[in-house]
């Protein structure tokens, strides 16, 4: 049991989910779904904390985080019959680079401008990590499922 | 609503109501198309950016300006279910998603006080960032721009942090104010403005982008002002 779990760090993980129940008050979330919407932050926060624990960088990180994610929501999205949005605008959250972004603006207000360099671009590296994530997911879906939208099919 | 009106109008209206309510353009278009699909209306064509919304058929032309933007996933939710019984022509089931105000007050509690420990913050910090985030969450700015919302917003919540930041000099600032950035930031926006330029949605794609990273400029300027004076006082 140890093997499998020693290298998550239990406490964020379980700092993320609470975060993101909170979060689904905010976000206005369908009361049904919020099983799966908490389903899915474990998964993005426990994955971010397995990548951060093996050293890998900001980006691969939250890309790995993502591209998990988001199979998990376009699966999901499927079976409950809800738009992925849905599940997947919550569960992103513990990926946000609230951190960084905060950090950044400090050190640009100080003046030290090399440390904002740093965070700025590990700002930058979060959103990206989060888009990189969403993009491979809809190219596996349209390459795999092929799933024409109707939009194809007016003519 | 479906009596009285044209099954444009319907569909054009859950168009709508999607964009305001933080849907993707992509879905957006997808479902009026379904829609009218549905009930056999030809030549469709759909036009939609985060602020206008066009549709013209064989009956009709209708134009839609979308004002406002704010997140509900609950009315996505709806407004998804509602347009596939449309398609499917059933009658439309509704239920109603209304949070308790004990859960309310606990649920908002915890997504900044949780966050605030996350980012390493002792308990007392994330109490009171859970605290500011109930007030933070309760004002009410109706504001259309973006930018200015989250201006005034940021600039509340940094003052907020700030006021018993300076009283008590033990509350590490930082952390209770990344803390209830969590509330402000445009987490998926980057994400799907990237997916809409992809899906060559460009014109949508390259808006949401720009909202984001303004966005995130407003959240800069409004915290840096009150660490600015947290600097000098």
């Amino acid at each position: 049991m140890h093997f499998l779990f020693g290298f998550i760090n239990m406490y964020n993980t379980v700092l993320c989910v609470i975060g993101t129940f909170g979060f689904c008050y905010i976000l206005n979330a369908p009361k049904k779904k919020i099983i799966w919407i908490l389903i899915g932050s474990l998964i993005s926060g426990s994955m971010f904390e397995i990548m951060q624990y093996f050293n890998f960088s900001i980006f691969i990180s939250t890309a790995t985080a993502s591209i998990l994610l988001d199979l998990y929501c376009e699966g999901i999205a499927r079976v409950i019959k809800t738009p992925s949005t849905v599940i997947l605008l919550p569960a992103t959250i513990p990926l946000l680079p609230g951190g960084a972004l905060y950090y950044a603006m400090q050190s640009f207000v100080n003046a030290s401008y090399n440390q904002f360099k740093l965070y700025a671009l590990e700002t930058i590296s979060t959103g990206f990590g989060i888009a990189f994530g969403i993009i491979l997911t809809t190219i596996i879906m349209k390459a795999f499922f092929n799933r024409h939208s109707d939009k194809d099919m007016i003519k | 609503m479906i009596n009285n009106n044209s099954i444009e109008k319907t569909a054009i209206e859950i168009g709508k109501s999607m964009i305001e309510n933080g849907a993707e353009i992509n879905r957006c278009e997808d479902t009026i198309i379904r829609i009218l699909k549905s009930h056999n209306i030809k030549q469709i064509s759909v036009f939609c950016i985060s602020s206008l919304l066009i549709l013209q058929t064989e009956n009709t032309t209708e134009i839609r300006r979308i004002s406002s933007n704010d997140l509900d996933l609950f009315k996505i939710d709806m407004l998804n279910s509602k347009s596939r019984s449309l398609c499917n022509h059933d009658c439309v089931k509704g239920y109603d998603n209304n949070y308790s105000i004990v859960s309310k007050i606990i649920m908002t509690f915890l997504a900044t006080s949780s966050f605030c420990l996350y980012f390493g913050g002792s308990i007392f910090d994330s109490i009171l960032a859970g605290i500011i985030g109930l007030i933070l969450n309760e004002i009410k700015i109706s504001i259309n721009s973006v930018f200015a919302k989250t201006l005034c917003y940021s600039i509340i919540g940094g003052i907020l942090c700030l006021i018993p930041c300076l009283i008590f000099k033990s509350l590490s600032i930082d952390k209770i104010m990344i803390g209830t950035i969590m509330l402000l930031i445009p987490g998926l926006t980057i994400g799907n403005a990237i997916r809409d330029i992809m899906l060559s949605d460009t014109i949508s794609g390259i808006i949401e982008l720009t909202d984001a990273i303004f966005t995130a400029i407003a959240i800069t300027f409004g915290y840096a002002l009150s660490l600015w004076i947290y600097k000098y006082v």
